[in-house]
């Protein structure tokens, strides 16, 4: 049987949940095992901001842990352009290289994957 | 092809508009929990527009008095018709 590719989903803002930590998480798990790509959409985008300061929240900043994915295999990252415009941002402000798709092509990476899962 | 799931109120998330923007021709949306509020939103028309074909799980209708409000357009389905159209369509999105 062909190794399913996986795609994860990060759709929350960080620190307000724990659901794009757990993302991460799964990521990192998921990549020994077998291909994954990240997406970003929505507030998703805002896990990867850059200078994210967490002390006086007294959590951990694990946005440079995605720096990791690298490490890991994981080169395919990618994001929607319409939701950086949206929050007047562009992927120079992101911690990490991201490749920033047109809505039109979103769809055709949920093809691409065999599994996709949201966080 | 494509089973996408929204479990939230499309009233106080982009679930149903991302939902309608991120699918294609013969793509399935299942409402279930809170997701059964779309059956109310305004916004529920492009879903139909878009040729997509839309459920809604009874049991979630029936538990927040909706079952009067369900427009002729989405499909009311029991449990074990949800599990028929997780094996109809094996690529599920959840919104």
């Amino acid at each position: 049987m062909a190794m399913k590719k996986f795609l994860f989903v990060q759709t929350q803002p960080p620190h307000g949940s724990i659901n794009g930590q757990e993302g991460l998480d799964a990521v990192l798990m998921g990549s020994a095992f077998t291909e994954c790509a990240v997406l970003f959409l929505d507030d998703g985008i805002y896990q990867i901001l850059s200078d994210q300061q967490t002390g006086p929240l007294n959590s951990k900043d694990y946005s440079v842990t995605y720096l990791a994915l690298a490490d890991y295999g994981v080169n395919n990252i990618y994001c929607c352009q319409t939701h950086l415009n949206e929050r007047s941002l562009s992927t120079k402000d992101l911690i990490l290289p991201v490749q920033a798709l047109p809505e039109a092509s979103i769809r055709r990476l949920f093809d691409e994957y065999d599994v996709i899962l949201s966080f | 092809m494509l089973l996408h799931t929204i479990n939230q109120s499309p009233f106080s998330n982009f679930s149903l508009k991302s939902c309608e923007k991120f699918s294609a021709v013969g793509d399935a949306v299942v409402f279930l929990e809170n997701g059964v509020y779309a059956l109310v939103h305004p916004n529920l028309h492009l879903l139909i527009q878009a040729d997509l074909n839309v459920f809604a799980l009874q049991a979630d209708i029936l538990a927040r008095g909706l079952q009067h409000s369900c427009p002729d357009t989405v499909k009311i389905i029991s449990y074990p018709q949800f599990v028929e159209l997780c094996v109809q369509y094996p690529k599920q999105k959840a919104w």
